[in-house]
């Protein structure tokens, strides 16, 4: 029986996307977490190594770098927040801004920003190499999966790394950012005014934070991190037999990485930040 | 567990580890590079598949091992311990390979891990092997391979014969009934030829392990014996002894091998 014009249509559609560059590192994504339910549980004390030496890579090493950006960036959103809000007579919703800005939006997004710059590019080079040295071609003649032993440690490690590193970033953004607008304050007082005491700057902070703040907090580096690593495998393990395929797969991981996040972000704005705008039209 | 592996095959097939048949391979349409190739492999047997260079070994023994896809229709067929490799699902197929080891020529060893590591990876991920027994069995084939001294250190500070035979302790590591060798012997200098000859005569003699061995040079055979296949136009002949192959009244045939085996036409 031949299926009707609407089904056939579904199904090209659903063929090209699969075909798509997004199709193939969703059909990834799948393929990744499906092997955690698959072989055997013994399997998971290499892929344990091999994850924590990702974390460490993505999360602990990238750390100072992140509590760098996150101090000056933190610092100057609370300077200029805290100087030129209140001129509008608009002080009251300077936590507001703060959760918004700093916890919503740059905490996670530099956060991602950094990871794709450093560790994306530094795992698709790595799974390129890899598959140029035929090393992925060994494991898979001792009857290792490569997604399994590679690709489920970089997806897992990445994430929990991004997760964990954005959390850093909005504490010392805000911490260390109000320690920095004091400092600037008090230093250069005909520019900078700071007339907020630290405790009041939190309690505003505090009763602007909502649950779905919390949420998104959390959700958008999973995401964020998540699909660094997808794209980062995806074309690390795409190069071909040459050595100059790496550097292009790697350039690759890392611009797409890159418009990924912002796409993502923008959906991200779209669903749950720009409906909650409407509290803020007077 | 070769019991339960050989249940439902047919009995003709069973005496065979390796067998392909009819293979067609290239890597672009207009340029075969294999047209038809056949190779049948018992247990404890040692084949060296020697060529012209750029003519396919290599190819060859990677379509023996499932890396690459057959072309043609109807598929040609690459049969491990008498199942086909491109019909078992994914899952039985990497139970086949367990028992298949592979030496790549360039060695091939994950680039940050130490030779040890390197060694216990297919341990680490199939048995359930303690870390003590584990540790126990590297250092068993770190021995056996001669290297001592060099477990802990990363394969690029190993000299190329060193590589090479860490490369065999991890391909060995699981007791495979069958090593798949691709130019063990190029570039090595004459005193690790010499080692990687008795290493070879050693794990055939200790493991019983049949050997496909593509090499452009034929000391082997002259050394260790076993059976010589030439794969000439894109077909490979049946395999034969050295001698028997230097008797031959194929010119080509008998010119090629005299000069792969390092004789002089007198010697012949």
């Amino acid at each position: 029986m031949s299926s009707s014009f609407p089904i056939r249509l579904l199904v090209s559609v659903g063929e090209l996307f699969a075909a798509s560059l997004p199709g193939q590192i969703l059909r990834l994504g799948q393929r990744t977490v499906m092997c955690v339910f698959e072989g055997r549980r013994a399997t998971f004390r290499q892929i344990w190594d091999i994850l924590i030496q990702q974390i460490y890579f993505t999360g602990v090493e990238a750390a100072p770098i992140a509590m760098g950006l996150a101090l000056l960036l933190g610092g100057v959103t609370i300077v200029e927040a805290a100087t030129v809000m209140p001129r509008f007579g608009s002080g009251d919703y300077l936590g507001s801004v703060m959760v918004l800005v700093v916890l919503r939006e740059m905490s996670p997004l530099f956060v991602a920003f950094l990871i794709a710059g450093r560790s994306g590019s530094a795992l698709a080079s790595y799974l390129g190499t890899m598959k140029v040295g035929q090393e992925i071609d060994a494991l898979e003649t001792m009857g290792i999966d490569s997604v399994r032993f590679l690709v489920l440690p970089a997806l897992l490690g990445c994430t929990v790394a991004t997760v964990c590193l954005s959390l850093l970033f909005s504490a010392v953004a805000i911490l260390g950012g109000y320690v920095v607008a004091w400092i600037l304050a008090s230093t250069f007082p005909q520019f900078v005014a700071l007339h907020l005491p630290f405790v009041l700057f939190m309690n505003k902070m505090a009763a602007a934070l909502t649950p779905m703040d919390a949420a998104i907090l959390l959700l958008k580096p999973m995401v964020f991190g998540s699909l660094v690593a997808l794209i980062a495998c995806h074309h690390g393990l795409s190069v071909g037999i040459s050595p100059h395929e790496v550097p292009q797969g790697t350039r690759r991981a890392v611009v797409q990485a890159l418009v990924a996040i912002v796409l993502i972000d923008g959906l991200f704005a779209a669903l749950f930040v720009i409906p909650q705008l409407a509290d803020f039209v007077p | 567990m070769n019991g339960a592996l050989e249940h439902h095959i047919p009995p003709e097939e069973r005496e065979y580890v390796c067998q392909a048949r009819n293979l067609h391979f290239g890597w672009r349409p207009e340029e075969p590079i294999l047209a038809g190739a056949d190779l049948s492999v018992q247990p404890g047997e040692f084949v060296i598949v020697t060529g012209e260079s750029g003519h396919g070994k290599s190819t060859l023994l990677r379509l023996l091992a499932g890396l690459e896809r057959p072309w043609g229709d109807p598929l040609g067929k690459v049969l491990l311990f008498g199942e086909d490799l491109w019909e078992v699902e994914i899952g039985r197929l990497r139970q086949l390979r367990r028992q298949a080891g592979f030496v790549f020529q360039n060695s091939a060893l994950i680039s940050n891990m130490t030779v040890e590591q390197n060694i216990a990876v297919p341990l680490r991920y199939h048995t359930d092997m303690t870390e003590g027994q584990i540790t126990d069995k590297c250092r068993f084939w770190v021995d056996r391979l001669l290297l001592s001294g060099h477990e802990n250190k990363r394969p690029a500070l190993l000299s190329l014969g060193m590589q090479r035979r860490a490369a065999v302790a991890r391909a060995m590591v699981l007791e495979p009934r069958l090593l798949f060798m691709d130019e063990p012997l190029a570039g090595l200098d004459a005193r690790n030829v010499e080692t990687m000859l008795s290493l070879i005569a050693n794990l055939r003699a200790l493991q019983d392990v049949a050997i496909v061995m593509v090499s452009h040079d034929l000391q082997p055979a002259r050394l260790l014996g076993g059976k010589i296949s030439l794969l000439l136009d894109g077909k490979l002949r049946a395999p034969r002894g050295l001698s028997e192959l230097l008797k031959s009244g194929d010119l080509r045939e008998k010119d090629l091998v005299r000069s792969q085996a390092g004789l002089k036409e007198s010697e012949g």
